[in-house]
């Protein structure tokens, strides 16, 4: 974790206990803990010390614990109301390994989470046989008619379990948290079994929570995403639809003026002058990017989303990535290397937003490498997923940098080179939107690793 | 209580100034046997001493003395002093039937007799420590300097609490928040009391207390924290806010464990803040200098002895 123990990290919410900006190291935390940025404050310490503080209207300074992965970082957090929202100044962060849990309270901590997430509930019989059953998500519909149908039945019945098969009767523990499919479900899904009853578990029967590992239908699954990003659609209302039509025409008259110019086609012109010229045409392809990013951005913020889902290869996507920017990287002296006619990895994605993913990923590659490396394309396949990785030998990225890396608007300290810092942020969102996902190895020195994991086609 | 033909009538005014009262006495009566045999059966006297109540007194007094001068100021009084004289009896008596706020004052009350006895018995300085002392040379600026603001507010504390003050500054920001709401039951929200109010929560910084100043410095200490748990190096101050901090939880709590009849919490919360069974001997030598280790003890791990402290609280919230 960066920070010397007497920095101090500024940050800011709103009314809403949202946090809307944050430096580092409190920024990674945030998004670390599965929250969004700008979004509802993740660390539990520290929303109830800053929900007090705009409540109470005055100064509140503490230290709290939260949270981080395998540790347990403490800071000390002063908010100063201010406005609707706050201001935060964080100080003394500190990390240290989190104590090895209890694990009882690590099982209570299970249970809790099921009770909120599962998507299916259903109360069990002493011998599991099925007394009621409950669910709000409709693609489990049929088999929750099918098993309130034919309550008494063991819940076993329902279901198909990865590997073995159990047939009743089975001792409970041997089924809780294992892996099964549902009727009806493509996702996979995994069983928590709480048994009821004294001295005897499970003497008083069952509760049983069916939690699926992948989120449910694409429309929920970016809600929350959406959620998240409603402010920053409010500040620039329809930029995609509206405002981008009608810059992109001016803009690109103003890149071709300008590259006239340049040329020096219209007529010869003193240096200087076709310098400048050079400049508003680079400029001008700044903003058109700009433009398209933020079109992008717009969309995959948007709930409505879904990618059509081809039936794609990976190698192929691959390939024609490298041949789009070819030219680019032989300018630089990069040798990109792409998998070999033959290779294949079959997936399921809509063809041009993967080939969308893979431009972002090979034009960083080029763009952060040095002049005369080499960069690498590989494809894998294991019949569940298919992946193809974008490896270079630039400098790499810390692993603080890799934590923020796929932020939106984030640029790791980098200008002037025509990024939006959206590029990432909008791969990851197609990616997800895809069902799969977009991931970094890195070390500082060694080169990164870009991996995309999309769902194999099994038809391939 | 409604048993004549009025059965079915509200209450009027009168009855339910009767019922309330009733109410009172009737949680009176109730308390008195517990708080009896508490006095008979424990005789760690320090607990609830005439002195350690008179102070509880006295110190709600002054903060309800404080918020009626602020208000006071606001309405334009001519002697603020003396209208806030007239309503401090009703303000204070709000803020004890708050038990949260009362437990405050008692432990702090508690905290500063033991700061003077441990002073007496074994000439650690409540004020200046050795640990204090080293951190305000300390390389690190910021560090130096919140030694220095903390030594300053232990001072101040010290003094306060021997005259029986508790600026509104010093109170923790719930309790604050409470204490302003207190104001605000008993002269209502007019004016100048909003006012009042007002100015007082904008000058208000929890990170300026001597509380805020003392957890700030142990956090600023990191991996060194265990320095700070040891009585005669750190001072009882530093010493009670790390090892609140390092075994998570509250400091009025830690400073109960200080008390005679809870020997046992104080082990094992040092055995879980971390220390060897050497260490926590050496620490019940400065606070109860007559005790005995509890038995068992020395067996008790460290993670073993914070789980202990956890399933306590948690029994004892559920």
């Amino acid at each position: 974790m960066a920070g010397g123990a007497n920095q101090t990290t500024t940050a800011r919410t709103d009314g809403r206990d949202w946090l809307v900006e944050a430096d580092e190291p409190l920024a990674s935390l945030q998004l670390r803990n599965g929250g969004e940025l700008p979004g509802l404050i993740m660390a539990p310490a520290l929303l109830e010390l800053v929900r007090k503080a705009r409540q109470y209207g005055f100064k509140l300074a503490r230290p709290i614990t939260a949270r981080d992965q395998d540790d347990n970082v403490s800071a000390w957090v002063e908010v100063q109301p201010d406005g609707d929202g706050c201001v935060l100044s964080v100080s003394n962060w500190q990390t240290a390994p989190a104590r090895a849990d209890d694990p009882g309270a690590e099982r209570a901590r299970q249970v809790a989470l099921a009770r909120q997430f599962a998507e299916l509930y259903a109360r069990l019989g002493p011998r599991q046989e099925v007394l009621s059953v409950e669910s709000e998500c409709t693609e489990l519909l049929p088999l929750v008619q099918k098993m309130r149908a034919r309550a008494g039945t063991p819940w076993t019945d329902f279901v198909e379990f990865a590997g073995n098969s159990h047939r009743q009767p089975v001792h409970w523990r041997l089924l809780d948290g294992v892996e099964l499919k549902l009727d009806g479900s493509d996702r996979d899904w995994t069983a928590l079994l709480v048994p009821l009853g004294a001295p005897t578990a499970g003497s008083d029967g069952y509760e049983l929570y069916l939690m699926a590992k992948q989120p449910p239908a694409p429309r929920t699954a970016t809600a929350p995403a959406t959620a998240a990003g409603a402010p920053k659609t409010k500040r620039t209302p329809g930029i995609g639809l509206e405002i981008a039509p009608v810059l992109r025409q001016p803009v690109s008259r103003i890149i071709a003026n300008a590259e006239t110019i340049r040329t020096q086609l219209a007529g010869p012109l003193a240096e200087e002058y076709s310098n400048y010229a050079a400049d508003i045409a680079s400029a001008g392809e700044h903003l058109l990017a700009l433009i398209d990013d933020l079109t992008t951005l717009e969309m995959v913020e948007d709930e409505k989303f879904n990618p059509a889902p081809d039936q794609i290869d990976l190698a192929d996507v691959a390939r024609r990535a490298a041949g789009i920017l070819g030219v680019r990287a032989r300018e630089s002296g990069i040798t990109v290397d792409a998998p070999k006619p033959g290779e294949s990895a079959p997936a399921i994605g809509e063809f041009r937003r993967v080939l969308q993913i893979l431009l972002n990923l090979l034009g960083n590659a080029i763009r952060y490498s040095p002049d005369g490396s080499e960069i690498w394309l590989r494809i894998e396949t294991d019949g569940e997923r298919s992946r193809v990785i974008v490896a270079d030998q630039g400098e790499g990225l810390t692993d603080e940098e890799q934590a923020r890396v796929f932020s939106k608007f984030e640029r790791l300290g980098r200008s002037g080179d025509g990024g939006s810092g959206l590029g990432l942020y909008i791969s990851r969102r197609l990616a997800n939107a895809m069902h799969g996902s977009l991931t970094v190895e890195s070390a500082k020195g060694q080169g990164a690793r870009f991996t995309l994991d999309l769902p194999a086609d099994p038809d391939g | 209580m409604n048993i004549d033909s009025h059965d079915s009538q509200v209450p009027t005014m009168d009855d339910a100034g009767l019922q309330k009262q009733l109410a009172g006495e009737d949680f009176v009566l109730s308390a008195t046997s517990p708080i009896l045999q508490h006095l008979l059966v424990n005789r760690d006297e320090a607990l609830f001493s005439d002195e350690v109540i008179a102070r509880v007194r006295g110190i709600t007094a002054n903060i309800a003395f404080q918020l009626l001068v602020a208000r006071a100021i606001e309405a334009g009084e001519s002697d603020p002093a003396v209208a806030a004289i007239c309503g401090q009896e009703a303000v204070a008596r709000s803020l004890i039937e708050d038990e949260v706020f009362v437990a405050h004052i008692h432990a702090l009350t508690l905290e500063a007799q033991l700061a003077e006895s441990i002073r007496q018995r074994s000439g650690v300085d409540h004020v200046l420590s050795p640990l204090l002392q080293h951190l305000t040379a300390s390389p690190d600026e910021k560090t130096a300097a919140l030694a220095i603001r903390t030594i300053a507010a232990q001072a101040r504390f010290i003094q306060q609490m021997r005259r029986m003050e508790m600026p509104l500054n010093e109170l923790p920001g719930d309790l604050f928040h409470k204490a302003l709401k207190a104001l605000q039951r008993h002269v209502g929200n007019d004016d100048s009391t909003s006012r009042a109010s007002a100015k007082l929560r904008a000058s208000y910084d929890e990170a300026n207390s001597r509380l805020g100043h003392l957890s700030r410095l142990v956090m600023s200490l990191g991996r060194d924290a265990m320095r700070a748990l040891s009585v005669d190096h750190a001072g009882l101050a530093l010493f009670t806010t790390s090892l609140a901090m390092a075994c998570g939880e509250d400091r009025n709590l830690a400073i109960h464990s200080f008390s005679n009849n809870q020997c046992a919490r104080l082990a094992v919360s040092l055995r879980a803040a971390g220390l060897r069974k050497e260490a926590v001997e050496e620490q019940f030598l400065y606070i109860h200098p007559d005790a005995h280790l509890p038995l068992g003890i020395d067996r008790l791990t460290t993670d073993s002895a914070a789980r202990l402290l956890a399933s306590m609280a948690s029994e004892g919230r559920g």
